[in-house]
C-alpha cells in the first residue's frame, strides 16, 4: 500500500515534468507545424545551465529564472536566423531535419562542456526534507513540483483562453494564413511561441534536475517520452498534453517500479492502443 | 435500372448541412449535369459519391449494390472515376508518369515489383495513346508541375479516363479555361463513348446545355429541380435561385 | 510524335550503355580493391558498403514513398541481435542465419508498420522513433538475453555450406567479398523495385496519396510493403555489421544510428538510391579525416547536415545534377 502511494506521487511528479515539456512541444507544433526534435536538448541545456548557476552562485531560485531566459533567447535567435528560412509548405521535412541537426550538435557540445558524468543538483534549502502524506514520508521538493505543474497548466490555459495573445495563438493554430490576413505579424508570433516553448523545456530541465539528475543521453530519453505524450494526447492541444502526460508519466513510473525490464515497452503498448482507437491522439483533431 | 443512385444522402459541416437529403438516380449511359449556385453542396456531393467524405446519413448504390461503407480506392475499382475541382496531380512526376500510374492500376500491373515498368509494352502504348487523345503528346516528359493550367486540367481528365470508369464524375472540367480551350474540352467530353455515365458539375450554362441529358439543381444542399434541360430551364424555382443571385 | 519517342528511346539506350560501362568499371575496381589497399582501408570499405545497404533501404521509405522514419535503426539493430543470438546459440551458417534475420525483421516490420502506417506525417515520424527506442530500452534492460549495455560478443564470422562442404568467411578479404556480393545484390534488387510499376506507385504515394486512392490504389498495402522491404534490407545490413565486428551492440538500435543513416541519405540525396551510397561513403569516412583536426566531429557532422538541409536539400546528387545542367547549358550556348 505504501509503495503504491509513493509510486502514485512519483508518477504525478514525473507527469508534471513531462507536461512542462509536452506543452512547449505541442504549442510549437500547433503554431508552426514544426516538431522540434531538439526539445530534449533544450531541456538538458536548461538543466546544465541551472547546475552551473547553483554551483557558482549557490542559488537554485536564480537558476530557475535565468536558465529559461537564456534558453528562450537562444530559441529566439535560432528561429530568426535559421528556422525562418524554412517556412513554407514544401519544407516541412527540412524543418524537422534542422532541429534534428541541432540536437546532434547540442548533444556533442553539452558533453564537451559539462562532461559525461552523472551530475546531481540538490533541491533548494527551503524545500529540502520530507513531510508526511497520508501514511508515507515524501520529499517536499517533489511535492512542490506537482503544485508547479498544476499551476503551470492552469496558467497556460488562462493565457491561451483569456488573453489577447492567447487568442492570437489559438487562431494561429487553426489557420496561420488567416492571422496574417488580420494584419498580425505571424513571424513575430512564431518567434514568440518558439521561444516560449523552448523556455518551458529549459524550465523543466532546471525543475527536473534534482529528481532525474543530469547526464548525456537524458536529452533523448526525455524527448522520446515527450513525443509519446503528444502522440497519445494529440498534437497542438494543451488538454492533450496534460492528460497524455498523466497517462505516460504514470505508465512509466509504475512500469519502472514493477516491470523494470519492460517499462518502455509498456509505454509503447499504451501508445499503440491509443493509435489503434484514435490515430490522431486522445484530444487530437480528426484528420490531422 | 439506374447505375448510380443515392437515397436521402446527407452530410454536415458543423451546423451547416452541405448536402441535405439528396436522392437521385442516374441511368447507365446518361449525361447528368449537377448545377447550382456557389455553396450549393455540389462538390461535397461528389466527395460523398467517390468516398472522400463519409455521409452523415443516407445510402449510395452502384448497380443497386450498396457502396456507402466502401473507402475511395474500392469505389474507384468498382468503376467510379473522378476529376477534382482544383487540379490534383502528381506535380513532381512527368505527364507520362502521371498517366502511367492510372493505367498500370487498371491493367492490374501495379503490384508487379521486380520488372521495370518501361518493359510493359501495353502500358507504354496506352499511356502514349491517352496523352495523344488529350493533346498532351508533346509534353510527355515534362513534369506535371510545369504545365499550364489548361494542360493540367487536361491531364486531370486523362488520369480519370485512364481508369476506364463506368461512372465518371467531372468537377468543373472547364473551370479557368479560355473559350478556345473550353470548346476543345467540351468536344472531347462529347466524344466520350456513350457507355460511360457522366456526372458533370459545371457553371458554364452553354457547356451544360450542350452536354447534359438531364440536369439536377442543388440549392443549399437540397435538390430543387431534376429533369431534362427544357423542364429545368422553365422551372420557376430555378429561375428564382439564379436570378435572385444575380 | 513517333520521332520524339524514338529519339528518346535512342537517348535512353545510349545512356544505359554508358551506365553499363561505368558499372562494369566500378565492379572491377571493387574486385581488385583488397589487393591494393591496407587492411585498415579494407575495413573502412566494408563499413561503407554495409551502411550503403542500410541507407538505400531507408531511401525506399523516405525517398520513394515519402515516409519519414526516424527509427530505422530498429530493424538494423534487430538484424544485429538476431544474427548474434542465432550464431551464438545455433550456427554461423548463413543458410540458417540469413533466413532468421530476413523473417524476423520482416515480421517486426509488419507489426510496427501496422501501427505506424495508420498514422502519417509527424505522427509516423514519432511512432517509428518511439518503436526503435523501445527496442533499445529492452536491449539495455533485458540483460539475461541481450547482454545489457555490453551487447553480445564473440559472434563468429559467417560460414556457408551444407554438411562437409562449407566455407567460412573468416579473413577480412573473404568477408569483404561477401559484403560486396550483398551490396551488389541489394543495389540491383532495389533498383528493380523502384523501376517497377510498384516502385512508381510508391512515388505516386509520396507525391499525392489522396489521388492514388482516387485512382483505386490501396495505399496502405503499398506503404506496408515498402516498410517491410526497407526493414528487411536494414536487418541484413545490421547482420553484416555484427558479423564483421563479431559483436551486436545496443548502439545499433539507438537513435544516433537512425540519425546517422538519415544524415547519409539527406547528404547523398533522397529518392536516387545512388545518393545514399555516396552519403554512406562521405559520412563514414569523414570522421577518419576529421579526427586528425578536431574531437568535435559530431558537431561537424551536425553542421554539415544542417548546411545541406538549408542550402542543398537534394544532397550531393542534387548538386551534381545542377553542376551537370550548368555544363550542358554552356555547351548549348557555345553551339
Amino acid at each position: 500500500m505504501e509503495t503504491l502511494i509513493i509510486q502514485l506521487l512519483n508518477g504525478l511528479v514525473f507527469s508534471m515534468l513531462l507536461f512542462t515539456m509536452a506543452a512547449g512541444l505541442s504549442l510549437i507544433f500547433g503554431q508552426m507545424d514544426v516538431i522540434n526534435l531538439a526539445h530534449g536538448s533544450f531541456y538538458l541545456l536548461g538543466g546544465y545551465i541551472g547546475l552551473t548557476m547553483v554551483r557558482r552562485l549557490g542559488s537554485f531560485w536564480l537558476a530557475l529564472v535565468v536558465a529559461p531566459l537564456v534558453v528562450g533567447a537562444l530559441g529566439l535567435a535560432l528561429e530568426y536566423f535559421f528556422l525562418r528560412r524554412l517556412y513554407g509548405r514544401h519544407r516541412h521535412l527540412d524543418q524537422v531535419l534542422f532541429t534534428f541537426g541541432l540536437a546532434l550538435i547540442a548533444a556533442d557540445l553539452i558533453r564537451w562542456n559539462w562532461g559525461a558524468y552523472v551530475e546531481s543538483v540538490p533541491p533548494p534549502e527551503l524545500l529540502s526534507g520530507q513531510i508526511p502524506v497520508f501514511t508515507v514520508q515524501f520529499p517536499v521538493y517533489r511535492l512542490s513540483l506537482i503544485a508547479v505543474g498544476v499551476t503551470l497548466a492552469l496558467g497556460l490555459g488562462l493565457l491561451l483562453e483569456r488573453t489577447r495573445i492567447g487568442a492570437i495563438i489559438r487562431a494561429g493554430v487553426a489557420d496561420a494564413e488567416m492571422v496574417s490576413a488580420l494584419g498580425i505579424d505571424i513571424h513575430k508570433v512564431f518567434a514568440g511561441v518558439f521561444a516560449l516553448g523552448v523556455a518551458l523545456a529549459a524550465l523543466a530541465g532546471v525543475l527536473g534536475a534534482p529528481v532525474l539528475n543530469l547526464y548525456p543521453g537524458l536529452d533523448f530519453e526525455i524527448l522520446i517520452l515527450t513525443l509519446v505524450v503528444v502522440v497519445v494526447g494529440g498534437l497542438g492541444t494543451l488538454r492533450g498534453a496534460f492528460f497524455g502526460s498523466l497517462l505516460i508519466g504514470m505508465a512509466d513510473t509504475f512500469g519502472k517500479a514493477f516491470l523494470p525490464e519492460f517499462a518502455l515497452f509498456l509505454i509503447f503498448a499504451v501508445m499503440a492502443v491509443v493509435l489503434l482507437l484514435r490515430p490522431s491522439g486522445l484530444f487530437g483533431l480528426e484528420g490531422t | 435500372m439506374s447505375i448510380l443512385r443515392t437515397e436521402r444522402l446527407s452530410r454536415n459541416f458543423g451546423g451547416l448541412m452541405a448536402v441535405n437529403n439528396v436522392s437521385i438516380a442516374v441511368e447507365a449511359g446518361e449525361r447528368r449535369a449537377i448545377i447550382g449556385p456557389n455553396g450549393a453542396g455540389k462538390t461535397t456531393f461528389f466527395n460523398l459519391l467517390s468516398g472522400e467524405l463519409r455521409p452523415l446519413s443516407g445510402h449510395i448504390f452502384l448497380d443497386e449494390r450498396e457502396i456507402t461503407p466502401l473507402p475511395p480506392h474500392q469505389r474507384a475499382r468498382l468503376g467510379i472515376g473522378r476529376t477534382f475541382q482544383r487540379n490534383n496531380l502528381f506535380l513532381g512526376l512527368t505527364v507520362y508518369e502521371n498517366i502511367q500510374l492510372a493505367v498500370q492500376q487498371r491493367l492490374g500491373l501495379a503490384s508487379r515489383w521486380l520488372r521495370p515498368a518501361r518493359t510493359f509494352e501495353d502500358l507504354d502504348r496506352e499511356v502514349v495513346g491517352l496523352a495523344t487523345t488529350l493533346g498532351l503528346e508533346g509534353r510527355l516528359f515534362e513534369p506535371a508541375g510545369s504545365l499550364s493550367y489548361g494542360e493540367q486540367r487536361q491531364l486531370e481528365i486523362a488520369l480519370a479516363l485512364a481508369m476506364r470508369p463506368r461512372v465518371l464524375l467531372l468537377d468543373e472540367p472547364t473551370a479557368g479555361m479560355s473559350p478556345a480551350e473550353t470548346a476543345k474540352m467540351v468536344q472531347m467530353i462529347a466524344g466520350l463513348p456513350r457507355d460511360v455515365t457522366l456526372l458533370i458539375i459545371e457553371h458554364d450554362m452553354d457547356v451544360v446545355f450542350s452536354l447534359a441529358d438531364r440536369i439536377t439543381v442543388l440549392h443549399y444542399g437540397q435538390v430543387i429541380a431534376d429533369g431534362v434541360p427544357e423542364e429545368v430551364k422553365g422551372n420557376p424555382k430555378v429561375l428564382e435561385v439564379y436570378l435572385g443571385e444575380a | 510524335m513517333a520521332a520524339i519517342t524514338s529519339r528518346l528511346a535512342r537517348a535512353r539506350v545510349r545512356l544505359a550503355r554508358r551506365r553499363t560501362w561505368w558499372l562494369a568499371g566500378l565492379v572491377l575496381v571493387a574486385l581488385v580493391y583488397p589487393y591494393v589497399v591496407r587492411p585498415y582501408q579494407l575495413s573502412l570499405a566494408i563499413e561503407v558498403l554495409i551502411f550503403a545497404i542500410f541507407a538505400m533501404s531507408l531511401d525506399i521509405l523516405l525517398g520513394y514513398t515519402g515516409l519519414v522514419s526516424f527509427g530505422h535503426a530498429a530493424f538494423f539493430g534487430l538484424g544485429a541481435y538476431l544474427v548474434a543470438y542465432t550464431t551464438l546459440g545455433v550456427t554461423n551458417n548463413l543458410l540458417v542465419t540469413l533466413p532468421v534475420v530476413v523473417a524476423g525483421t520482416a515480421l517486426a516490420a509488419l507489426v510496427a508498420g501496422f501501427f505506424a502506417i495508420r498514422t502519417s506525417g509527424i505522427y509516423f515520424l514519432m511512432v517509428t522513433l518511439a518503436f526503435a527506442q523501445m527496442l533499445f530500452s529492452i536491449a539495455i534492460r533485458w540483460s539475461s538475453v541481450t547482454g545489457g549495455s555490453d551487447g553480445l560478443s564473440g559472434v563468429a564470422r559467417p560460414a556457408i555450406g551444407l554438411g562437409p562442404l562449407s566455407y567460412t568467411f573468416d579473413s577480412r578479404t573473404s568477408f569483404y567479398y561477401l559484403v560486396l556480393a550483398f551490396f551488389i545484390f541489394s543495389w540491383w534488387f532495389l533498383r528493380r523495385v523502384v523501376d517497377s510499376p510498384f516502385g512508381w506507385a510508391l512515388r505516386g504515394i509520396r507525391e499525392n496519396e489522396q489521388r492514388m486512392l482516387a485512382l483505386g490504389y490501396n495505399t496502405f498495402r503499398y506503404k506496408m510493403a515498402a516498410f517491410v522491404i526497407a526493414g528487411v534490407f536494414a536487418g541484413v545490413a545490421g547482420m553484416l555489421l555484427t558479423q564483421f565486428f563479431r559483436h551486436a551492440a545496443p548502439e545499433n538500435l539507438y537513435w544516433t544510428t537512425s540519425g546517422q543513416v538519415m544524415i547519409m541519405l539527406i547528404v547523398g540525396g533522397t529518392g536516387t538510391l545512388t545518393g545514399p551510397v555516396l552519403g554512406a561513403a562521405v559520412i563514414r569516412l569523414l570522421p577518419n579525416y576529421l579526427s586528425t583536426y578536431t574531437d568535435r566531429w559530431q558537431t561537424v557532422l551536425g553542421l554539415t547536415f544542417i548546411l545541406f538541409v538549408l542550402f542543398a536539400p537534394r544532397g550531393i546528387m542534387g548538386l551534381w545534377e545542377r553542376f551537370r545542367q550548368r555544363g550542358e547549358n554552356r555547351e548549348h550556348s557555345a553551339d
